[in-house]
């Protein structure tokens, strides 16, 4: 098992465990509303670096402080049922830092197939972990509190897992995994279950994702102060809905969206992108099979330029907003193509 | 009888004839028909005092995604061609679930597949379908063309048991056509790892070029070696794809040596640090990858080459 990571973010415990003294007189509420105002802050802390190469470009994370390589390599589909060695060790020598992973009750196997290469670089990476806290209501009904303290628990209990399979006790970040419900992103119950792990020394940072309803998703994490990152499904032309595998309807424009993801970058959440070209591939990648879907939102320097269809909706995103993007690789060539466009997105636009 | 009882009765009966139907269709009409009887065989097998949260559903390669997410494009990318789900949940306590998918994926190697690059080592293995385990109180099966998984909640022994009631029902409702996956003949049985099987339909060993490849682990005195064998339509295409792996190696590695052993002819990759050893037979490609000593490399793929079981 990994000892604790000595570089990891900072965190005043001395303060924390003031606060936890007065939330054990006063109850698990004041947790969360005393944590919120006093240690919490959205100005950027001292930039966190780690595995920066010429290769690669760099942006920091909201108030995470860290400086993420702008391409995440996507652990959770590409290590499902295998190791991947080489890929993640090409993906590292390329100057990935950034491996997103999720709960083995998602993606089966990927978190103990990311445990040797950890291994071998868990000081040099960022590494996060994902988890449904599973509530079934429709997106706009309240949870109770009973679902609530149920999600709670089988988040926590997930977060758990995670670390064991990772091999590690300590992860940079745990994710709210696909939340669509508000009420859910602002419950204390769950952000009270983060804040007791952190305490823990379990893991430092509070994110979630989210790929339906994910403007109300983001504007109410924006609204309560707890999270430091999003990971939101967006595309060139907009929100991305996995309950449709398409676009969501009505939605604004990348270019129209970004005065909400300002908030969100002034709230200091470090905003990273998913599921930004899956609407071009094809059907059985879950795509709709049209290359050409975002070209009409290109200038004529992307458009010209020798990307892919692909590597084009990567750079445009990171040319607007968002900080870096999540992608799935489960093979070199992918990794290459992802890695260019990533690392040069700044060329094609003036 | 109460008229309660008759109609448990008239249920019961009902259940069993669309057993008999489901069970005639997969002789008559192919796997898929009796793919879409499965919610009634499903609801069946609720467990003693718990209910079936909303009803039980299906999916296609078209929506699989809204149920299990990203995760679609792993099931899809084995061909599959219905999930069954259904959520259970306690009658009193309804935040208690245990969830069930039947993945049909067409065909035994297909469903292998899920369930090979799913498989967690060292779980505590289970007497049901082709190969099962049970991790915590959730249970991962495999029967012929089925993968079944079955997720708790909670990891009770009380989850446990219910888990395992249910996973027995379900596999003895599902037919398995007996039909074999060629891999888990065709590569040696010698010093094969236990449950290290796998077969990969793409991006084996995360090569673009690598389909319908499977893996084993072998131990060879204290190391283990990982072996893949992978078939091509054609002999013109494996060679194509030895060409492939060459330029991979190339690429990504310090270089490659061409070897003959007897008959055998081999490529040896020197990838830093480790190494790959692939030859060519017939349509076959197969080798060793990830082996950090070199003449421990050359020696298992000649011997792989060798004892290929082939018919």
């Amino acid at each position: 098992m990994m000892k604790k990571n000595n570089n990891r973010d900072s965190f005043d415990r001395r303060e924390f465990f003031k606060i936890v003294a007065s939330a054990a007189i006063s109850g698990p509420i004041f947790l969360s509303t005393a944590y919120s105002k006093t240690t919490e802050s959205t100005q950027p802390k001292e930039p966190i670096h780690r595995n920066e190469q010429p290769t690669m470009t760099y942006r920091k994370l909201g108030r995470t402080g860290f400086l993420s390589s702008r391409l995440v390599f996507g652990c959770g589909a590409a290590l499902t049922g295998r190791g991947a060695m080489r890929l993640l060790q090409r993906a590292f020598e390329a100057g990935i830092n950034h491996f997103d992973v999720g709960s083995d009750i998602y993606y089966k196997g990927s978190e103990r197939n990311l445990a040797p290469f950890l291994k071998n670089h868990r000081d040099q990476v960022w590494v996060v972990s994902k988890a449904p806290a599973i509530v079934y209501t429709k997106s706009g009904d309240s949870i109770t509190l009973e679902q609530a303290k149920s999600a709670a628990k089988y988040w926590t209990g997930l977060m758990d897992a995670s670390l064991k399979d990772l091999q590690t006790e300590y992860v940079d970040a745990y994710y709210l995994m696909a939340v669509e419900n508000p009420s859910l992103v602002r419950s204390e119950e769950v952000y009270n279950a983060f804040l007791k792990a952190k305490t823990a020394g379990k893991v430092g940072h509070f994110g979630l994702s989210t790929h339906k309803n994910a403007q109300k998703v983001l504007e109410t994490a924006i609204e309560t102060g707890w999270y430091d990152l999003a990971m939101i499904g967006v595309t060139p032309a907009g929100w991305y809905d996995w309950s449709t595998k398409s676009l969501a309807q009505d939605t604004s424009t990348l270019i129209e969206l970004q005065g909400l993801l300002k908030r969100a970058t002034e709230a200091g959440i470090g905003l990273i992108g998913m599921k930004t070209v899956r609407y071009l591939a094809p059907f059985w990648s879950l795509g709709k099979g049209d290359p050409s879907a975002f070209d009409k939102l290109y200038g004529e320097k992307l458009k010209s330029s020798s990307f892919s269809p692909f590597q084009r909706g990567y750079a445009y995103v990171l040319q607007h907003g968002i900080d870096v993007v999540n992608a799935d690789m489960q093979n070199f060539k992918h990794l290459e193509e992802n890695i260019i466009a990533t690392a040069t997105a700044d060329r094609y636009f003036s | 009888m109460t008229s309660a009882g008759i109609l448990q009765r008239i249920l019961r009966l009902k259940l069993l004839a669309l057993k008999v139907i489901a069970v005639m269709s997969i002789g008559t009409n192919g796997q898929i028909i009796a793919s879409q009887s499965l919610p009634v065989m499903v609801a069946g097998s609720t467990p003693k005092g718990w209910q079936i949260f909303d009803e039980v559903k299906q999916f296609t390669p078209k929506n699989l995604y809204e149920q299990i997410n990203g995760r679609a494009a792993f099931f899809l990318a084995y061909d599959m061609i219905r999930m069954t789900y259904v959520r259970f949940v306690n009658s009193d306590e309804t935040t208690q679930f245990i969830n069930l998918s039947i993945y049909d994926m067409g065909t035994p190697t297909n469903a292998f597949g899920v369930f090979s690059a799913e498989r967690s080592q060292g779980e505590s293995s289970l007497d049901l379908g082709r190969s099962g385990y049970r991790a915590d109180a959730n249970y991962f099966i495999w029967k012929g063309q089925y993968y079944i998984r079955i997720i708790s909640a909670e990891t009770t022994e009380e989850f446990q048991r219910i888990g395992k009631d249910l996973a027995r029902k379900v596999t003895d409702f599902l037919m398995d056509s007996g039909e074999q996956v060629w891999g888990l003949t065709a590569l040696p049985l010698t010093d094969r790892m236990p449950e290290s099987f796998q077969y990969f339909k793409v991006d084996a060993m995360g090569l673009d070029f690598m389909r319908n490849t499977y893996t084993a682990t072998y131990r060879k005195g204290n190391t283990l070696v990982t072996a893949f064998l992978s078939q091509q339509d054609s002999a013109e295409s494996a060679r194509t794809t030895m060409v492939q792996y060459a330029k991979y190696a190339k690429k990504y590695g310090k270089g490659i040596d061409r070897l003959k052993a007897g008959e055998v002819e081999l490529v040896s990759c020197d990838m830093g640090g480790t190494y790959d050893v692939v030859y060519q037979k017939g349509c076959l490609i197969g080798g060793v990858t990830y082996v950090e000593d070199r003449s421990l490399a050359n020696r298992v793929a000649i011997e792989m080459w060798e004892k290929l079981r082939l018919e």
